[in-house]
């Protein structure tokens, strides 16, 4: 997996949810990252099943919209992510990314 | 005089807000996810999404969405029209060496009479009811439909229980 600057930042946000639904427009907001960037990176760990997606059970009529789509991090997913996060950690064209690397310390360890 | 024209200037005002903000994000946004495949999950993801952002950010949004649309739904439902070869594969090419080597030659995974396994669930439409076809599902291919340029872009298949699913876009299998 090529890593870059997009992919590190989905990764951040997903790992510091590690067990809650991640809902894409939630996402993009903590991530900064524009829809065009984020879903094709969404789609990809979807493929390689890193996580798993599903759709909020509600009823549309009682609730007056229609249910969202949720993704949630596998444990391979969780295994992957780490990895790839250490290894961004140390990478020099990531520096800017610093405090999101520290305030995930304890999990990444 | 004056007031008389304040008032109609604040209610012209009024009615703009209400289109831009209330009105055309949802008709825009319907219009920009046609460009994705109805069976496409990122349809209704997409569409669900728009509740969730503040109206005023709204009409931004959906300008962003277009984006999408256009490389993750046109330029794929494009590029599947014409070559036969299309985003899934790309997508899971990244996955292992395996698949990357099976990537690159997709045409050749199907022949007629040959098996095929649905990798994706496939919604088919008709005028008033919808019926799904889960991953894992396996069938034969019947028939190989081709695009302007001679790759392989839809399938037939006759599943186990003979029934029949017709021209079915060859990124919802593999063989």
């Amino acid at each position: 997996v090529k890593l870059t600057n997009a992919l590190v930042q989905v990764a951040l946000a997903i790992m510091s949810h590690p067990d809650d639904r991640l809902w894409g427009y939630d996402l993009s907001k903590e991530t900064g990252l524009r829809s065009g960037v984020q879903y094709p990176i969404l789609h990809r760990m979807l493929d390689q099943g890193w996580l798993v997606d599903g759709w909020e059970d509600l009823d549309p009529a009682i609730d007056k919209r229609p249910p969202r789509r949720y993704y949630q991090l596998t444990e391979e997913g969780s295994r992957q992510l780490g990895a790839l996060l250490q290894s961004a950690r140390t990478d020099r064209r990531f520096a800017a990314l610093k405090p999101a690397f520290a305030a995930l310390q304890p999990r990444l360890a | 005089m004056l007031e008389l024209l304040d008032g109609l200037r604040a209610w012209q005002l009024l009615i703009v807000a209400v289109a831009v903000y209330g009105f055309f994000p949802g008709v825009v946004l319907r219009f920009i996810l046609l460009a994705f495949r109805r069976s496409d999950p990122r349809r209704a993801e997409i569409l669900a999404e728009l509740r969730a952002v503040a109206r005023w950010e709204r009409p931004f949004w959906v300008a962003e969405q277009a984006e999408v649309a256009l490389f993750e739904g046109l330029l794929e439902r494009i590029k599947s029209r014409l070559f036969g070869v299309n985003g899934d594969y790309r997508r899971v090419s990244v996955a292992t060496e395996e698949t990357s080597v099976l990537a690159s030659k997709p045409i050749l995974l199907f022949r007629k009479n040959g098996p095929v396994v649905f990798t994706g669930q496939y919604v088919e439409h008709n005028l008033h009811s919808k019926k799904e076809y889960l991953p894992g599902l396996e069938g034969m291919i019947t028939k190989m439909h081709t695009g302007p340029l001679g790759g392989v872009s839809h399938l037939d298949i006759r599943l186990g229980d003979s029934e029949f699913v017709i021209k079915v876009p060859v990124e919802y299998f593999r063989a």
